[in-house]
């Protein structure tokens, strides 16, 4: 090799070799997602450590999946969720969105004594390829102002109350009467239940990039805090609790992690019923999606003696159901499933739902509707 | 004298063939081939730094990591890699048979598959040395604009510059296995690379199974750019192989590229033109 070849081949690697050194500094010097490991969305930085609950969904796992096209014929392509993001901000959740990250945070009104519910704040996290010019000039014809904010983007509208959740409410078509609003809705009188979820009142809803190919949809002060949280230390990566659950649910298509008190108060479930669950702290589902549902349910108990109180009930509830004459055989595949499981305060319970299970699980006219099959 | 072990001689003629690769006229084409895409770069690069936003779909500015998503699938793993991969490839035997020189070779005590392996080793470290470092510099003008984060990227540069690697040194073992059975193969690799690779990849069926392409595009972590019809055809029909198996395959077909490549050498008798 002769002496030029030989410097023209090690200052080529020596420039490799800079670049990926450099690369590899700039990558380690990155905030890092503390609690987080392979697999776990990186998302979960910009969610607040006090959410109340964590979700995540892969969306094209879910969408793709021949369970999702059977629960959509069953439910006649009733697809509020999707319809409500996609009214809000122009976002095709189905085309635009890989996966989504979505967190319940507390009204920081509610009062737990009183009993009176608030809906819940949800702020959704949704990963994807996004055309970000398209979304800013819809959000912007719909009366939506933009903001800059720590140098992102951030979009708000007022939107109507909404009474099941926050999630941004659908725009009124303009032949729509005044009754079709949620405002109308009967459950909004004042007689309603005290354990019902109130409707809550108009609120500025926005829309952030965090990053090109990340959204933040949600109230316009929580969408601001996880712009925050993307650089402060308070993110639930850091609530090594609920990490836990998350890691453990984390391979699925689709899961949930949250706090039982403040999921089952949300759901507006009565105290009655409430007082009839062994003490919980937290709760997890995980769910793989194709071909049916292949899911796990942990909870975590306060203590040992309230897991096996939990378990019994539920192998009562499973054997009751057992028991019952006249169950479709799907339907006797899927309480066959059931495992029971779990040690010391954990309580699992894993089960399979296959996509006949969904259809005899549907309402006479849906079976029969000859576009079911 | 003793003789030299196989691997010893193929270091032998590694040492020998990589001025000799690095320096002849293909070299001119390599630069020009391999410095496109920093050219291109660093124009994208000088337009943003001048406020003027470069490239728009639908409306919207397209930002750096999308832009150089679509350079690596478009000018580096459809363009560069294989005609790479073909022109020095395939010059590995036949040059020495067109110029009279394999005679001299074949005169040294060594194997002569040796021959083959330490100037295929010559040209991967000679393209892989001059192609990686241009993704990089590409990388670095391209990823900054529309506020793209070099650091949150660099693990799918990494990625790119292990797949590009892969793919110099599949194409080059498959095209010096053509070299060394085919008079000619220039052209058939030229033929190869422009004509069954891009029709094989688009018609429905396992043909595009018998492509090196087929595989070495599954590993890419970009988005394929919808850029016309023929890879919108091949997006459709598109049911890409697990990353474990695509690499398994590419790595067979170097092996057995590369033993035919030898093979060849060891028991063809050249007959050389006056």
């Amino acid at each position: 090799m002769t002496t030029r070849s030989r410097y023209f081949l090690l200052g080529a690697a020596i420039l490799l070799l800079v670049g990926i050194g450099g690369g590899l500094i700039a990558y380690f010097g990155l905030p890092q997602v503390r609690g987080t490991s392979a697999g776990l969305p990186s998302e979960l930085r910009y969610v607040p450590s006090d959410a109340a609950l964590v979700a995540y969904a892969d969306v094209h796992s879910v969408m793709n999946s021949d369970t999702r096209r059977e629960l959509e014929r069953m439910t006649m392509g009733r697809r509020r969720g999707q319809r409500a993001v996609h009214e809000f901000a122009g976002i095709d959740l189905e085309k635009d969105v890989d996966h989504i990250v979505v967190y319940l945070q507390p009204d920081e009104r509610d009062d737990d004594k009183s009993g009176n519910n608030r809906p819940p704040h949800v702020v959704i996290l949704a990963e994807g390829k996004f055309d970000q010019g398209k979304v800013e000039q819809f959000i912007k014809e719909h009366g939506g102002e933009l903001e800059d904010y720590h140098g992102k983007h951030l979009l708000s509208r007022t939107m109507q109350g909404s009474r099941r959740n926050d999630a941004p409410a659908p725009v009124s078509p303009p032949n729509a009467t005044p009754n079709a609003t949620p405002n109308a809705t009967p459950n909004a009188t004042p007689n309603a239940s005290p354990n019902t979820p109130r409707l809550r009142e108009p609120e500025e809803m926005a829309v952030a990039f965090i990053q090109p190919t990340l959204v933040a949809m949600g109230p316009v002060n929580l969408v601001r805090a996880a712009i925050d949280n993307s650089t402060a230390d308070s993110s639930v990566t850091s609530n090594a609790e609920v990490m836990k659950m998350i890691k453990e649910a984390g391979s699925a298509d689709a899961w949930v992690v949250g706090r039982f008190d403040a999921v089952s108060r949300r759901m507006g479930l009565p105290p009655s019923m409430r007082a009839q669950v062994p003490p919980l702290r937290l709760v997890s589902a995980a769910a793989h999606i194709n071909g049916g549902v292949k899911g796990v349910i942990n909870a975590e108990t306060a203590d040992a003696a309230g897991a096996d109180q939990l378990r019994d009930v539920i192998r009562g509830a499973v054997s009751l159901a057992r028991l019952q004459s006249g169950i479709k055989p799907p339907l006797q595949d899927a309480l066959k499933s059931l495992e029971l499981g779990g040690t010391g305060n954990n309580v699992r319970l894993s089960f399979a739902v296959t996509n006949d299970t969904f259809h005899a699980m549907a309402p006479p006219e849906q079976q029969n509707n000859p576009d079911n099959k | 004298m003793t003789k030299p072990s196989f691997i010893g001689a193929s270091l032998r003629i590694f040492d020998i063939a990589v001025s000799k690769i690095l320096w002849s006229r293909r070299t001119a084409f390599m630069a020009l081939a391999a410095g496109g895409p920093v050219v291109l770069a660093a124009v994208l690069r000088s337009l943003d730094l001048a406020g003027m936003s470069t490239l728009r779909v639908n409306g919207a500015s397209v930002g750096g990591p999308v832009m150089f998503g679509g350079i690596m699938w478009l000018l580096y793993l459809k363009f560069v890699v294989p005609v790479l991969g073909a022109f020095y490839g395939t010059s590995l035997v036949s040059d020495e048979v067109e110029d009279k020189t394999i005679t001299y070779l074949f005169t040294r005590p060594i194997p002569r598959g040796s021959i083959v392996i330490g100037k295929y080793l010559a040209y991967v470290v000679c393209t892989a040395l001059v192609v990686l470092p241009t993704v990089l510099v590409s990388y670095l003008l391209l990823t900054p604009i529309g506020g793209g984060s070099i650091g949150a990227n660099f693990p799918n540069l990494l990625l790119d510059l292990g797949i590009l690697l892969l793919g110099l040194a599949v194409y080059g073992a498959a095209f010096a296995c053509i070299g060394a059975l085919v008079p000619r193969p220039l052209v058939a690799g030229l033929v190869i690379v422009f004509g069954w690779e891009q029709v094989a990849l688009v018609v429905p069926g396992y043909l595009r199974k018998f492509t090196v392409a087929y595989y070495l595009q599954s590993l890419v972590p970009h988005a394929m750019p919808q850029d016309d019809t023929v890879s919108a055809i091949q997006s459709l029909f598109s049911q890409p192989p697990s990353a474990v198996s695509s690499v398994l395959w590419l790595l067979a077909i170097l092996a057995v590229s590369l033993w035919l490549a030898a093979r060849a050498l060891e028991t063809r008798e050249f007959v050389l033109g006056q």
